[in-house]
């Protein structure tokens, strides 16, 4: 049995098991809260039982993944938590200009200047577009506030 | 008076010259707001309502139903050229529109799209306007037990949307059913899975956890490959974009999906989302293109355009005739059309006939300048696709932001939808596919409240099931069209490619 199904295996089993205390915590008879999660849970445990039963089968392709696409990846979501992270401190626009800069530069060659005029636009005028014309709510950051 | 006298009265009042400038208007108004990601029909048919109430009644409502044809195109439009589902209803047409994309068919995909939408928008209205009274009562016979019995049916999807490996389907869709877990529980409103927090007691956000399968994945998977731009493929004219072939191989692709979304649509309870990939999953049985769906198929784009906008036809039916919004973007067309003096009921037709039938004419006319006005835009929005990813990836990521955190005002939703990016692009890596998963979130609520429904219905026992015969055609439709796929994948020893590698 291969790693990625004992792990896969272990998940359904995992997520099963809670359902289970989960229905058993707001269980109010047949029919109430816990129906669902009963189903739920019944449905992982016989999921799990298959694929440790046949792990060949059940993740036999795995596609390979590089160094540099994990990087790329980590790079993209840090990048992005981060964004909605400091948004609350820093506001949309100032936030929103960091985060497609930082990004966009790490995506392309092109010169710094040419990034930071390029993003400050887009930052700006969708500011503009949604908080004034569309009337959504965008954070305004508590440091400029 | 019959229905095609009042029909005429209806297109008298609404066909004139200054109706049509509206009507055109509202659509581009309406593809516009529409078309910006993150947005969608429902928020962007509430942002627009405002514009029509300084109108006199009947040009306001023209301009309200060209808004709301234009914000349901507009909100298909992002799928196809950016993988971002402008709503639910629209997910799937993700899954083929998007590789028609990146094939350099984004043309193709959004004309067949608008040709489709207004085919099946005329066959709709036409249902609409000649069976509607009928088909309401009929409606309202699907009680709890035939609704569960449908989403039974509709969960066979998640078999045969599995892709090599029905195990990692199912897991797939169970791991949607948990998701759908967490909150408040949609019948009596107790928590599951909330540990204690309030953050987590209105559940995830169906927006946040589609735009982040979709949307944020792909800008993962393109942004590890290092692509350049969705599409490289040099773009014809606008009218040389769709062959007259290709709209005749989708003829009766469109025509069974907007039965199906018609009559299905008809049914208070049936959600868009189950719509769309009720016809997909139809058309990939019956097709003849059927190898190609998942990779780029022409169908797959027009079966689910088609069958929404006939379901959003369909959903006229309950609400005209008996005030029930089955969708939100309805909802918020009904109040707009509230303001005009619409009282929605059984007696609609009976008491206030010029302005229901003007509002059904208006409909047509939306639908016909909906098609005129968007197929030479067709170009323009196609060349999106050619914009370097390096300026269009940033961009989807800020509007998949906008898109998930004007919902609630909340950065927890967005964070929601960056942990389901993450979750889609292992699953890519595992071969998992995301289709089940998003099915199962669709479907799992609708499931939940019927099942429940029926169980008190049958004094806590579902065996009264038994005894409808509706759900029970249905039940046993469903486990029959799930053994025969497994059993005959299984017999044949090999596996159908439909969403390889892609998914």
């Amino acid at each position: 049995m291969r790693l990625v199904d004992i792990i896969f295996g272990s998940i359904m089993t995992v997520l099963g098991a809670s359902c289970f205390i989960e229905a058993h915590r707001v269980w109010n008879g047949w029919g109430g809260t816990g129906t669902m999660p009963v189903i739920v849970g019944t449905i992982f445990a016989l999921l799990s039982a298959l694929i440790l039963a046949t792990p060949s089968r059940a993740l036999s392709e795995v596609q390979a993944i590089d160094r540099k696409e994990i990087f790329s990846v980590l790079f993209i979501a840090v990048s992005f938590a981060l964004y909605i992270f400091i948004m609350n401190w820093i506001g949309y626009f100032l936030s929103t200009w960091l985060f497609l800069a930082v990004v966009t530069k790490y995506m392309s060659r092109d010169r710094l200047p040419i990034i930071i005029i390029w993003t400050g636009v887009v930052a700006i005028t969708t500011d503009i577009v949604f908080r004034e014309y569309l009337g959504l709510y965008l954070p305004r950051g508590f440091i400029l506030k | 008076m019959d229905a095609l006298t009042y029909l005429l009265q209806g297109f008298s009042a609404a066909a004139s010259l200054n109706n049509l400038f509206f009507a055109f208007v509202g659509c581009l108004l309406g593809t516009l707001v529409g078309i910006l990601p993150g947005i969608g029909p429902t928020a962007g048919i509430a942002l627009l309502l405002p514009i029509t109430t300084i109108l006199p009644a009947t040009p306001a409502i023209i301009m309200l139903a060209a808004i709301y044809y234009g914000a349901m195109y507009g909100g298909s439009t992002t799928s196809i050229l950016m993988n971002i589902p402008g709503e639910i209803s629209s997910v799937v047409t993700c899954v083929d529109g998007y590789q028609m994309t990146k094939k350099g068919k984004a043309g193709a995909a959004l004309a067949i799209s608008a040709i489709s939408s207004f085919m099946a928008g005329t066959v709709g209205l036409i249902g609409l306007s000649f069976l509607a009274p009928m088909i309401a009562s009929m409606a309202l016979s699907m009680g709890p037990p035939e609704i569960l019995g449908l989403v039974i049916f509709a969960f066979t999807m998640v078999v045969s949307m599995s892709g090599k490996s029905i195990l990692r389907g199912f897991a797939s869709a169970a791991l949607g059913m948990f998701v759908c877990l967490i909150g408040l529980d949609p019948y009596v409103g107790a928590s599951r899975f909330t540990f204690g927090t309030t953050t987590l007691t209105g559940g995830l956000d169906l927006v946040a956890i589609v735009m982040g399968l979709f949307a944020i994945t792909e800008v993962f998977k393109n942004v590890a490959t290092q692509m350049k731009a969705i599409s490289n493929v040099r773009l014809p004219s606008w009218y040389k974009m769709i062959k007259f072939s290709e709209i005749r191989q989708c003829f009766w692709t469109i025509m069974r999906s907007s039965l199906v979304g018609f009559f299905v649509g008809c049914i208070p309870g049936v959600t868009g989302g189950m719509i769309g990939f009720m016809s997909y999953d139809i058309e990939r049985r019956v097709s003849k293109n059927r190898r190609n769906f998942g990779k780029g198929a022409i169908e797959g784009v027009a079966a689910p355009e088609g069958a929404n906008n006939a379901w959003s036809c369909g959903s006229l039916v309950p609400l005209l005739t008996l005030g029930l919004p089955t969708h939100t973007a309805m909802a918020v067309l009904l109040s707009g059309l509230m303001i005009y003096g619409l009282q929605p009921g059984p007696m609609l037709f009976q008491t206030s006939p010029v302005f229901v039938w003007t509002v059904i004419a208006s409909m047509y006319l939306g639908n016909v300048v909906l098609l005129i006005l968007n197929l030479p835009l067709v170009g323009m929005w196609a060349r999106i696709a050619k914009i370097p990813y390096r300026f269009i990836g940033p961009m989807i990521l800020l509007f998949t932001f906008i898109g998930t955190y004007s919902v609630r005002n909340n950065f927890f939703d967005v964070g929601t939808a960056l942990g389901f990016g993450i979750l889609g692009f292992i699953m890519s890596k595992l071969r998992i596919p995301v289709i089940p998963l998003v099915i199962s979130i669709i479907l799992t609520d609708t499931l939940e409240r019927s099942l429940r429904q029926t169980i008190s219905m049958g004094g806590g026992s579902v065996r009264f099931i038994l005894h409808r015969p509706i759900a029970l055609v249905f039940i046993l439709a469903g486990v029959v069209a799930m053994s025969l796929i497994i059993f005959l994948r299984s017999k044949a020893g090999k596996v159908e490619e439909y969403f390889g590698s892609e998914q």
